[in-house]
Protein backbone atom coordinates (compact mmCIF):
# COMPACT_ATOMS: atom_id res chain seq x y z
CA UNK A 1 0.00 0.00 0.00
CA UNK A 2 1.75 3.43 -0.83
CA UNK A 3 1.38 6.29 1.52
CA UNK A 4 1.54 9.98 -0.39
CA UNK A 5 -0.37 13.00 -0.67
CA UNK A 6 -0.37 12.59 -4.25
CA UNK A 7 -2.72 9.77 -4.05
CA UNK A 8 -5.07 11.91 -4.96
CA UNK A 9 -4.17 12.66 -8.03
CA UNK A 10 -3.98 8.88 -8.71
CA UNK A 11 -7.58 8.53 -7.60
CA UNK A 12 -8.68 11.44 -10.27
CA UNK A 13 -7.95 9.23 -13.01
CA UNK A 14 -10.68 6.43 -11.81
CA UNK A 15 -13.65 6.98 -13.23
CA UNK A 16 -15.91 7.58 -10.05
CA UNK A 17 -17.02 3.93 -8.69
CA UNK A 18 -20.81 5.10 -7.49
CA UNK A 19 -21.21 6.85 -10.93
CA UNK A 20 -20.66 4.10 -13.49
CA UNK A 21 -23.71 3.64 -15.65
CA UNK A 22 -23.75 -0.04 -15.92
CA UNK A 23 -26.48 -0.30 -13.07
CA UNK A 24 -29.56 -1.43 -12.33
CA UNK A 25 -31.95 1.54 -12.41
CA UNK A 26 -29.57 3.65 -12.45
CA UNK A 27 -31.17 6.29 -14.08
CA UNK A 28 -33.51 7.30 -10.82
CA UNK A 29 -31.37 4.97 -8.17
CA UNK A 30 -27.71 6.66 -8.43
CA UNK A 31 -25.89 4.72 -5.74
CA UNK A 32 -26.40 2.02 -3.06
CA UNK A 33 -23.72 2.42 -0.04
CA UNK A 34 -23.64 0.52 3.21
CA UNK A 35 -21.15 2.09 5.87
CA UNK A 36 -20.87 -0.32 9.10
CA UNK A 37 -19.46 1.42 12.33
CA UNK A 38 -17.05 -1.00 14.59
CA UNK A 39 -14.60 -0.35 17.97
CA UNK A 40 -12.13 -2.29 19.11
CA UNK A 41 -12.55 -3.68 22.46
CA UNK A 42 -10.60 -2.26 25.33
CA UNK A 43 -10.16 0.98 23.63
CA UNK A 44 -11.18 4.28 24.11
CA UNK A 45 -13.17 5.67 21.16
CA UNK A 46 -11.33 7.63 19.63
CA UNK A 47 -12.26 11.44 20.60
CA UNK A 48 -11.47 10.17 24.16
CA UNK A 49 -8.30 8.15 23.55
CA UNK A 50 -4.87 9.20 24.06
CA UNK A 51 -2.52 10.54 21.01
CA UNK A 52 -0.69 7.71 21.83
CA UNK A 53 -3.31 4.73 22.07
CA UNK A 54 -5.32 6.30 18.80
CA UNK A 55 -1.75 5.44 17.03
CA UNK A 56 -1.84 2.38 18.35
CA UNK A 57 -5.48 1.29 17.05
CA UNK A 58 -4.61 3.20 13.82
CA UNK A 59 -1.62 0.47 13.08
CA UNK A 60 -3.76 -2.61 14.88
CA UNK A 61 -6.65 -1.41 12.11
CA UNK A 62 -4.32 -1.16 8.89
CA UNK A 63 -2.42 -4.23 9.78
CA UNK A 64 -5.68 -6.07 9.99
CA UNK A 65 -6.64 -4.52 6.86
CA UNK A 66 -3.32 -5.77 5.24
CA UNK A 67 -4.74 -9.01 5.60
CA UNK A 68 -7.81 -8.33 3.54
CA UNK A 69 -7.90 -9.07 -0.31
CA UNK A 70 -9.27 -5.84 -0.36
CA UNK A 71 -7.06 -3.38 0.46
CA UNK A 72 -3.83 -5.46 0.69
CA UNK A 73 -4.02 -5.32 -3.07
CA UNK A 74 -1.49 -3.17 -4.14
CA UNK A 75 -3.30 -0.52 -5.97
CA UNK A 76 -5.11 0.14 -2.96
CA UNK A 77 -4.27 3.64 -1.23
CA UNK A 78 -3.63 5.27 2.25
CA UNK A 79 -4.53 8.95 3.54
CA UNK A 80 -3.16 10.32 6.61
CA UNK A 81 -5.72 12.88 7.35
CA UNK A 82 -2.91 15.47 9.13
CA UNK A 83 -0.57 15.21 6.40
CA UNK A 84 -3.21 16.36 3.12
CA UNK A 85 -3.66 19.67 1.85
CA UNK A 86 -6.78 21.43 1.45
CA UNK A 87 -7.37 20.45 -1.92
CA UNK A 88 -6.34 16.96 -1.69
CA UNK A 89 -9.14 17.03 1.52
CA UNK A 90 -11.97 18.39 -0.58
CA UNK A 91 -11.21 15.95 -3.58
CA UNK A 92 -11.90 12.67 -0.80
CA UNK A 93 -15.06 14.88 0.74
CA UNK A 94 -16.21 15.28 -3.17
CA UNK A 95 -15.65 11.50 -4.01
CA UNK A 96 -17.82 10.30 -1.05
CA UNK A 97 -14.77 8.92 0.67
CA UNK A 98 -14.44 10.55 3.44
CA UNK A 99 -16.45 12.63 6.04
CA UNK A 100 -15.94 16.16 6.99
CA UNK A 101 -15.38 14.79 10.51
CA UNK A 102 -12.27 12.88 9.69
CA UNK A 103 -10.26 16.27 8.75
CA UNK A 104 -11.12 17.69 12.43
CA UNK A 105 -7.99 17.45 14.41
CA UNK A 106 -7.18 14.01 16.12
CA UNK A 107 -4.48 11.84 15.97
CA UNK A 108 -4.13 8.56 14.10
CA UNK A 109 -6.51 8.98 11.75
CA UNK A 110 -6.33 7.12 8.43
CA UNK A 111 -7.74 6.36 5.26
CA UNK A 112 -8.09 3.33 3.21
CA UNK A 113 -8.89 2.50 -0.06
CA UNK A 114 -9.48 -0.02 -2.32
CA UNK A 115 -8.28 0.56 -6.50
CA UNK A 116 -11.52 0.72 -7.60
CA UNK A 117 -12.68 3.26 -4.72
CA UNK A 118 -15.92 0.69 -4.31
CA UNK A 119 -14.38 -0.08 -0.49
CA UNK A 120 -12.93 2.19 2.03
CA UNK A 121 -11.88 2.45 5.65
CA UNK A 122 -11.81 5.12 7.95
CA UNK A 123 -9.60 4.55 10.69
CA UNK A 124 -10.30 7.07 13.78
CA UNK A 125 -13.18 9.33 12.22
CA UNK A 126 -16.20 9.15 14.85
CA UNK A 127 -15.48 5.59 15.53
CA UNK A 128 -12.55 3.52 15.07
CA UNK A 129 -14.36 1.78 12.60
CA UNK A 130 -16.11 2.94 9.45
CA UNK A 131 -15.97 0.80 6.65
CA UNK A 132 -18.05 1.96 3.45
CA UNK A 133 -18.43 0.01 0.14
CA UNK A 134 -20.63 1.82 -2.38
CA UNK A 135 -22.14 0.35 -6.01
CA UNK A 136 -23.87 2.02 -8.52
CA UNK A 137 -27.41 2.29 -9.01
CA UNK A 138 -29.71 0.16 -6.86
CA UNK A 139 -27.90 -2.61 -5.25
CA UNK A 140 -28.66 -2.24 -1.86
CA UNK A 141 -28.48 -6.08 -0.77
CA UNK A 142 -25.14 -6.93 -3.21
CA UNK A 143 -23.53 -3.87 -1.25
CA UNK A 144 -24.11 -5.68 2.18
CA UNK A 145 -22.98 -8.97 0.54
CA UNK A 146 -19.36 -7.40 -0.02
CA UNK A 147 -19.39 -5.59 3.15
CA UNK A 148 -20.11 -8.46 5.44
CA UNK A 149 -17.47 -10.55 4.29
CA UNK A 150 -14.89 -7.99 4.45
CA UNK A 151 -16.05 -7.06 7.97
CA UNK A 152 -15.94 -11.10 8.97
CA UNK A 153 -12.87 -10.67 7.61
CA UNK A 154 -11.51 -8.13 9.88
CA UNK A 155 -12.97 -9.56 12.20
CA UNK A 156 -10.55 -12.56 12.47
CA UNK A 157 -8.23 -9.98 13.25
CA UNK A 158 -9.79 -7.82 15.56
CA UNK A 159 -11.67 -8.08 18.86
CA UNK A 160 -14.65 -5.93 18.07
CA UNK A 161 -16.17 -4.15 21.04
CA UNK A 162 -19.63 -6.10 21.39
CA UNK A 163 -22.43 -6.83 23.62
CA UNK A 164 -24.65 -9.33 23.90
CA UNK A 165 -27.58 -7.55 24.01
CA UNK A 166 -26.51 -4.02 22.32
CA UNK A 167 -24.72 -5.22 20.12
CA UNK A 168 -21.69 -3.88 18.37
CA UNK A 169 -20.68 -0.67 20.70
CA UNK A 170 -20.36 3.06 19.18
CA UNK A 171 -19.08 5.96 20.11
CA UNK A 172 -23.09 7.37 19.84
CA UNK A 173 -25.72 5.02 20.50
CA UNK A 174 -27.50 6.01 17.58
CA UNK A 175 -25.66 3.63 15.47
CA UNK A 176 -25.38 0.72 18.13
CA UNK A 177 -26.37 -2.55 17.53
CA UNK A 178 -25.86 -2.97 13.98
CA UNK A 179 -23.80 0.03 13.44
CA UNK A 180 -25.14 0.05 9.61
CA UNK A 181 -26.00 2.84 7.72
CA UNK A 182 -27.75 1.78 4.57
CA UNK A 183 -28.59 4.76 2.15
CA UNK A 184 -29.37 5.04 -1.77
CA UNK A 185 -29.07 8.53 -3.73
CA UNK A 186 -31.45 9.42 -5.72
CA UNK A 187 -32.28 11.53 -8.59
CA UNK A 188 -36.35 13.02 -7.82
CA UNK A 189 -36.60 15.93 -10.35
CA UNK A 190 -39.73 14.74 -11.55
CA UNK A 191 -40.80 15.42 -7.87
CA UNK A 192 -39.27 18.23 -7.13
CA UNK A 193 -40.39 19.98 -10.32
CA UNK A 194 -44.25 19.33 -9.63
CA UNK A 195 -43.71 20.36 -6.63
CA UNK A 196 -44.48 16.72 -4.24
CA UNK A 197 -41.64 16.61 -3.09
CA UNK A 198 -42.06 18.12 0.89
CA UNK A 199 -45.06 15.71 0.97
CA UNK A 200 -43.23 12.87 0.28
CA UNK A 201 -40.09 13.80 2.23
CA UNK A 202 -42.47 14.33 5.28
CA UNK A 203 -44.07 10.41 4.83
CA UNK A 204 -40.29 9.11 4.71
CA UNK A 205 -39.92 10.82 8.09
CA UNK A 206 -42.79 9.44 9.36
CA UNK A 207 -41.05 6.16 8.83
CA UNK A 208 -38.36 6.09 10.68
CA UNK A 209 -36.72 6.41 7.25
CA UNK A 210 -34.12 9.61 7.04
CA UNK A 211 -34.19 12.16 3.57
CA UNK A 212 -31.69 14.65 3.13
CA UNK A 213 -30.74 17.04 0.22
CA UNK A 214 -27.34 15.70 -0.73
CA UNK A 215 -25.81 19.61 -1.74
CA UNK A 216 -27.29 22.60 -0.23
CA UNK A 217 -29.41 23.29 3.17
CA UNK A 218 -33.44 22.89 3.97
CA UNK A 219 -35.31 23.36 1.09
CA UNK A 220 -33.31 24.29 -1.36
CA UNK A 221 -33.10 20.82 -2.85
CA UNK A 222 -30.29 21.03 -5.23
CA UNK A 223 -29.95 18.80 -8.12
CA UNK A 224 -32.81 17.10 -7.28
CA UNK A 225 -30.18 14.53 -5.59
CA UNK A 226 -31.54 13.11 -1.96
CA UNK A 227 -30.44 10.32 -0.30
CA UNK A 228 -32.54 8.39 1.91
CA UNK A 229 -31.25 5.95 4.83
CA UNK A 230 -32.31 4.05 7.52
CA UNK A 231 -32.57 5.77 10.61
CA UNK A 232 -32.44 3.10 13.73
CA UNK A 233 -29.40 0.38 13.57
CA UNK A 234 -30.90 -1.17 16.69
CA UNK A 235 -33.88 -4.03 16.91
CA UNK A 236 -33.80 -5.40 13.41
CA UNK A 237 -31.69 -7.40 11.49
CA UNK A 238 -29.33 -5.73 9.00
CA UNK A 239 -31.24 -7.86 6.21
CA UNK A 240 -34.52 -6.78 7.64
CA UNK A 241 -33.64 -2.93 7.61
CA UNK A 242 -32.18 -3.52 4.10
CA UNK A 243 -35.56 -5.00 2.64
CA UNK A 244 -37.14 -2.08 4.16
CA UNK A 245 -35.23 0.54 2.78
CA UNK A 246 -35.30 -1.14 -0.46
CA UNK A 247 -38.99 -1.51 -0.46
CA UNK A 248 -39.47 2.32 0.19
CA UNK A 249 -37.29 2.84 -2.58
CA UNK A 250 -38.79 1.06 -5.02
CA UNK A 251 -41.99 3.45 -4.11
CA UNK A 252 -39.85 6.39 -4.72
CA UNK A 253 -38.61 5.32 -8.11
CA UNK A 254 -42.24 4.28 -8.73
CA UNK A 255 -43.53 8.13 -7.90
CA UNK A 256 -40.39 9.90 -9.72
CA UNK A 257 -41.84 7.38 -13.06
CA UNK A 258 -45.31 8.16 -12.20
CA UNK A 259 -44.44 12.19 -12.06
CA UNK A 260 -41.99 12.54 -15.37
CA UNK A 261 -45.10 10.26 -17.13
CA UNK A 262 -47.51 13.00 -15.29
CA UNK A 263 -45.44 16.12 -16.59
CA UNK A 264 -44.97 14.95 -19.88
CA UNK A 265 -48.31 14.14 -20.52
CA UNK A 266 -49.79 17.16 -19.08
CA UNK A 267 -47.25 19.94 -18.90
CA UNK A 268 -44.98 19.21 -21.62
CA UNK A 269 -43.65 22.67 -22.60
CA UNK A 270 -43.30 23.30 -18.84
CA UNK A 271 -41.10 20.20 -18.62
CA UNK A 272 -39.04 20.68 -21.82
CA UNK A 273 -38.19 24.44 -21.26
CA UNK A 274 -36.61 23.33 -17.93
CA UNK A 275 -34.75 20.86 -19.92
CA UNK A 276 -33.91 22.99 -22.95
CA UNK A 277 -32.77 26.02 -20.16
CA UNK A 278 -30.62 23.72 -18.59
CA UNK A 279 -29.13 22.99 -21.04
CA UNK A 280 -28.54 26.09 -22.82
CA UNK A 281 -26.87 27.00 -19.34
CA UNK A 282 -24.07 24.42 -19.36
CA UNK A 283 -23.46 24.62 -23.48
CA UNK A 284 -23.24 28.36 -23.76
CA UNK A 285 -22.74 30.13 -20.37
CA UNK A 286 -19.22 31.93 -19.75
CA UNK A 287 -19.90 32.34 -15.76
CA UNK A 288 -20.99 29.16 -14.57
CA UNK A 289 -21.54 28.72 -10.24
CA UNK A 290 -21.24 25.18 -8.67
CA UNK A 291 -25.09 25.80 -7.53
CA UNK A 292 -26.21 26.40 -11.07
CA UNK A 293 -24.22 23.59 -12.48
CA UNK A 294 -25.94 21.16 -10.36
CA UNK A 295 -29.50 22.64 -11.03
CA UNK A 296 -28.57 22.48 -14.90
CA UNK A 297 -27.01 18.81 -14.67
CA UNK A 298 -30.20 17.22 -13.05
CA UNK A 299 -32.41 19.00 -15.63
CA UNK A 300 -29.80 17.46 -18.28
CA UNK A 301 -30.00 14.06 -16.29
CA UNK A 302 -33.57 14.45 -17.02
CA UNK A 303 -33.27 15.06 -20.72
CA UNK A 304 -30.93 12.50 -21.21
CA UNK A 305 -33.70 9.91 -20.19
CA UNK A 306 -36.16 11.31 -22.44
CA UNK A 307 -34.03 10.54 -24.83
CA UNK A 308 -33.69 14.52 -25.91
CA UNK A 309 -30.23 14.74 -26.60
CA UNK A 310 -27.55 13.32 -29.16
CA UNK A 311 -24.28 12.32 -28.16
CA UNK A 312 -24.96 12.53 -24.79
CA UNK A 313 -25.73 9.42 -21.83
CA UNK A 314 -26.15 9.30 -18.22
CA UNK A 315 -22.76 8.48 -17.83
CA UNK A 316 -21.34 11.80 -19.41
CA UNK A 317 -23.78 13.39 -16.98
CA UNK A 318 -22.77 11.52 -13.87
CA UNK A 319 -19.18 12.44 -14.70
CA UNK A 320 -19.87 16.14 -14.80
CA UNK A 321 -21.42 16.07 -11.50
CA UNK A 322 -18.07 15.00 -10.16
CA UNK A 323 -16.04 17.25 -12.09
CA UNK A 324 -17.39 20.65 -12.00
CA UNK A 325 -17.46 19.86 -8.26
CA UNK A 326 -15.03 22.86 -6.48
CA UNK A 327 -11.82 20.66 -5.92
CA UNK A 328 -12.17 18.56 -9.17
CA UNK A 329 -12.13 21.53 -11.25
CA UNK A 330 -9.27 23.25 -9.34
CA UNK A 331 -7.11 20.18 -9.62
CA UNK A 332 -8.23 19.84 -13.56
CA UNK A 333 -7.18 24.07 -14.19
CA UNK A 334 -3.54 22.89 -12.20
CA UNK A 335 -3.30 27.06 -10.84
CA UNK A 336 -4.72 28.53 -8.13
CA UNK A 337 -7.93 29.89 -9.03
CA UNK A 338 -10.34 32.24 -7.04
CA UNK A 339 -14.17 31.64 -6.77
CA UNK A 340 -14.78 33.79 -10.01
CA UNK A 341 -12.14 32.61 -11.76
CA UNK A 342 -13.43 28.41 -10.84
CA UNK A 343 -16.68 29.63 -12.43
CA UNK A 344 -15.17 31.00 -15.31
CA UNK A 345 -13.24 27.68 -15.96
CA UNK A 346 -15.91 25.84 -14.89
CA UNK A 347 -18.78 27.53 -17.69
CA UNK A 348 -15.65 26.34 -20.28
CA UNK A 349 -14.69 23.04 -18.99
CA UNK A 350 -18.76 22.27 -19.09
CA UNK A 351 -18.99 24.11 -23.01
CA UNK A 352 -15.91 21.70 -24.00
CA UNK A 353 -17.40 18.75 -23.01
CA UNK A 354 -20.81 19.64 -24.68
CA UNK A 355 -19.01 20.70 -27.57
CA UNK A 356 -20.18 17.06 -29.72
CA UNK A 357 -23.79 17.57 -28.37
CA UNK A 358 -27.02 18.39 -29.76
CA UNK B 1 -35.90 32.63 -1.59
CA UNK B 2 -33.17 35.60 -1.88
CA UNK B 3 -31.42 36.89 0.84
CA UNK B 4 -33.64 39.73 2.50
CA UNK B 5 -30.34 42.00 3.11
CA UNK B 6 -27.85 41.29 0.37
CA UNK B 7 -30.60 40.43 -1.72
CA UNK B 8 -28.13 37.97 -3.66
CA UNK B 9 -27.34 34.70 -1.96
CA UNK B 10 -30.19 32.32 -1.52
CA UNK B 11 -31.44 32.64 2.75
CA UNK B 12 -30.44 29.56 4.35
CA UNK B 13 -30.54 30.77 7.77
CA UNK B 14 -34.44 31.88 9.16
CA UNK B 15 -34.96 33.73 12.53
CA UNK B 16 -37.80 34.10 14.16
CA UNK B 17 -37.28 37.03 17.19
CA UNK B 18 -40.01 37.29 19.48
CA UNK B 19 -40.24 41.17 21.25
CA UNK B 20 -42.89 40.71 23.91
CA UNK B 21 -46.38 39.69 22.14
CA UNK B 22 -44.93 40.37 18.52
CA UNK B 23 -43.14 37.96 16.20
CA UNK B 24 -40.33 38.99 13.32
CA UNK B 25 -39.14 37.06 10.91
CA UNK B 26 -35.85 37.18 8.75
CA UNK B 27 -34.23 34.89 6.14
CA UNK B 28 -31.06 35.85 5.76
CA UNK B 29 -28.02 34.08 3.78
CA UNK B 30 -24.98 32.60 6.16
CA UNK B 31 -22.74 35.91 5.43
CA UNK B 32 -25.71 38.41 6.65
CA UNK B 33 -26.72 36.34 9.27
CA UNK B 34 -23.02 36.03 10.90
CA UNK B 35 -23.03 40.10 10.22
CA UNK B 36 -26.25 40.40 12.09
CA UNK B 37 -25.51 38.09 14.90
CA UNK B 38 -21.37 37.35 14.76
CA UNK B 39 -22.35 33.90 17.00
CA UNK B 40 -24.78 32.67 15.27
CA UNK B 41 -24.93 28.84 14.33
CA UNK B 42 -26.91 25.64 15.01
CA UNK B 43 -24.82 25.33 18.40
CA UNK B 44 -25.62 28.77 19.53
CA UNK B 45 -28.92 28.34 18.94
CA UNK B 46 -29.00 25.91 21.79
CA UNK B 47 -29.31 22.65 19.81
CA UNK B 48 -27.58 19.81 20.99
CA UNK B 49 -27.65 16.08 20.02
CA UNK B 50 -27.58 15.14 23.62
CA UNK B 51 -30.47 16.91 24.75
CA UNK B 52 -32.52 14.97 22.86
CA UNK B 53 -30.69 11.55 23.38
CA UNK B 54 -30.47 12.06 26.83
CA UNK B 55 -32.54 14.13 29.71
CA UNK B 56 -28.76 14.74 30.80
CA UNK B 57 -29.76 17.11 33.56
CA UNK B 58 -32.07 15.46 35.11
CA UNK B 59 -30.34 12.28 35.37
CA UNK B 60 -27.25 14.35 36.66
CA UNK B 61 -29.99 15.42 39.44
CA UNK B 62 -31.16 12.09 40.45
CA UNK B 63 -27.72 10.48 40.97
CA UNK B 64 -26.93 13.68 42.89
CA UNK B 65 -30.63 12.71 44.67
CA UNK B 66 -29.43 9.28 44.91
CA UNK B 67 -26.61 9.83 46.57
CA UNK B 68 -27.27 12.69 48.80
CA UNK B 69 -26.37 11.18 51.67
CA UNK B 70 -22.91 10.10 51.08
CA UNK B 71 -20.45 13.31 50.36
CA UNK B 72 -19.18 11.30 47.94
CA UNK B 73 -19.20 9.51 44.49
CA UNK B 74 -21.79 12.33 43.98
CA UNK B 75 -21.05 12.14 40.09
CA UNK B 76 -21.37 9.27 38.30
CA UNK B 77 -17.94 8.55 36.11
CA UNK B 78 -17.17 5.31 33.90
CA UNK B 79 -14.33 3.79 36.03
CA UNK B 80 -13.06 3.04 32.53
CA UNK B 81 -12.10 6.28 30.90
CA UNK B 82 -13.56 8.97 33.59
CA UNK B 83 -16.71 10.52 31.03
CA UNK B 84 -19.34 12.17 32.59
CA UNK B 85 -22.65 13.44 32.04
CA UNK B 86 -21.22 16.99 31.53
CA UNK B 87 -19.17 15.23 28.46
CA UNK B 88 -21.45 13.60 27.17
CA UNK B 89 -23.71 16.65 26.56
CA UNK B 90 -20.64 18.34 25.74
CA UNK B 91 -19.84 15.97 22.97
CA UNK B 92 -23.06 15.85 21.41
CA UNK B 93 -24.34 12.90 22.55
CA UNK B 94 -21.23 10.57 22.57
CA UNK B 95 -19.95 8.47 24.69
CA UNK B 96 -16.08 7.91 25.44
CA UNK B 97 -15.12 4.21 25.87
CA UNK B 98 -17.33 0.67 25.17
CA UNK B 99 -17.40 0.38 29.27
CA UNK B 100 -19.29 3.58 29.29
CA UNK B 101 -22.68 1.46 28.08
CA UNK B 102 -22.53 -0.11 31.60
CA UNK B 103 -21.90 2.70 33.26
CA UNK B 104 -24.48 5.13 32.24
CA UNK B 105 -26.86 2.36 31.55
CA UNK B 106 -29.92 3.75 32.48
CA UNK B 107 -28.88 6.80 31.16
CA UNK B 108 -28.77 5.04 27.55
CA UNK B 109 -31.79 2.98 27.94
CA UNK B 110 -34.16 6.12 27.42
CA UNK B 111 -32.04 7.27 24.81
CA UNK B 112 -32.35 4.21 23.32
CA UNK B 113 -36.02 4.20 23.30
CA UNK B 114 -36.24 7.38 22.00
CA UNK B 115 -34.29 6.58 18.33
CA UNK B 116 -34.04 3.04 18.16
CA UNK B 117 -36.72 0.57 17.04
CA UNK B 118 -35.90 -1.91 18.91
CA UNK B 119 -33.56 -2.44 22.29
CA UNK B 120 -31.93 -6.01 21.80
CA UNK B 121 -29.47 -6.64 19.05
CA UNK B 122 -30.89 -8.89 16.04
CA UNK B 123 -28.58 -8.46 13.38
CA UNK B 124 -25.01 -10.29 12.95
CA UNK B 125 -22.53 -10.95 15.81
CA UNK B 126 -18.73 -11.83 15.63
CA UNK B 127 -17.96 -15.28 15.13
CA UNK B 128 -16.60 -15.34 18.78
CA UNK B 129 -19.35 -13.44 20.17
CA UNK B 130 -22.29 -15.87 23.07
CA UNK B 131 -24.50 -17.49 20.89
CA UNK B 132 -27.30 -16.96 23.58
CA UNK B 133 -29.81 -15.10 20.96
CA UNK B 134 -33.03 -17.44 21.14
CA UNK B 135 -33.11 -15.87 25.04
CA UNK B 136 -33.18 -12.35 24.04
CA UNK B 137 -35.24 -12.78 20.52
CA UNK B 138 -37.61 -14.40 22.89
CA UNK B 139 -37.25 -11.49 25.31
CA UNK B 140 -37.64 -9.20 22.49
CA UNK B 141 -40.75 -10.91 21.11
CA UNK B 142 -42.70 -10.08 24.47
CA UNK B 143 -41.87 -6.73 24.38
CA UNK B 144 -43.35 -6.25 20.97
CA UNK B 145 -46.30 -8.19 21.69
CA UNK B 146 -47.33 -5.76 24.57
CA UNK B 147 -46.29 -2.85 22.45
CA UNK B 148 -48.46 -3.90 19.83
CA UNK B 149 -51.00 -4.39 22.16
CA UNK B 150 -50.76 -1.05 23.48
CA UNK B 151 -50.59 0.59 19.84
CA UNK B 152 -53.84 -1.29 18.87
CA UNK B 153 -55.79 0.12 22.31
CA UNK B 154 -54.26 3.65 21.49
CA UNK B 155 -56.07 3.38 17.87
CA UNK B 156 -52.51 3.76 16.54
CA UNK B 157 -52.99 1.78 13.28
CA UNK B 158 -50.24 2.65 11.26
CA UNK B 159 -47.29 1.63 13.93
CA UNK B 160 -49.04 -1.26 15.13
CA UNK B 161 -48.72 -2.92 11.31
CA UNK B 162 -45.37 -2.19 11.76
CA UNK B 163 -45.36 -3.64 15.00
CA UNK B 164 -46.95 -6.65 13.42
CA UNK B 165 -44.40 -7.14 10.88
CA UNK B 166 -41.80 -7.07 13.17
CA UNK B 167 -43.22 -9.46 15.54
CA UNK B 168 -43.82 -11.74 12.58
CA UNK B 169 -39.91 -11.28 11.23
CA UNK B 170 -39.12 -12.39 14.65
CA UNK B 171 -40.98 -15.79 15.23
CA UNK B 172 -39.93 -16.79 11.44
CA UNK B 173 -36.31 -15.86 13.15
CA UNK B 174 -37.24 -17.96 16.26
CA UNK B 175 -38.67 -20.79 14.20
CA UNK B 176 -35.86 -20.87 12.42
CA UNK B 177 -33.78 -21.69 15.36
CA UNK B 178 -30.39 -21.01 13.85
CA UNK B 179 -29.66 -17.96 15.33
CA UNK B 180 -26.11 -17.25 13.71
CA UNK B 181 -26.81 -17.97 10.53
CA UNK B 182 -30.17 -16.02 9.88
CA UNK B 183 -29.51 -12.72 9.35
CA UNK B 184 -26.41 -13.43 6.54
Amino acid sequence: MSSDSSNADILLKNPVSFLDNSNPAGDIAISSRIRLARNISGHAFPSTASEEDSAKVCEEISAAAGETAVFAHRGALSFTSSEMSKLDRKILLERRLASKEFFTKIPGRRLLVCPQEACSLMINEEDQIRLQVIRPGMQLHQVWKEIDQLDDELGKHLNFAFDNQLGYLTSCPTNVGTGMRASVMLHLPALVLSGQIDQTVNGISKLNMAVRGIFGEGSEHLGALFQISNQSTLGESETHIIDQLEQLIKQLINCEKHARRELMEKKQNFLLDHIGRAYGLLKYSYVLSEKEALNALSGLRLGVYLELFKNLDIRKVNELLIELSPAHLRKKAGIELNDRECDEFRASYCREKLRQTS
Amino acid sequence: MLCERCKKNEATVHIKEFHGATCETHHLCSECAKKKDPDISLENFGFNLADVLFDVEKFAKTLQGNNSHEEENVELKCPNCNWDAAKIKKSGGRLGCPECYNTFRDLIKSALNQVQRGSVHLGKRPADAAKNTPTLKKAELKKLQDELQKLVAAEEYEAAALCRDRINALKEQISAGNCTEDDK
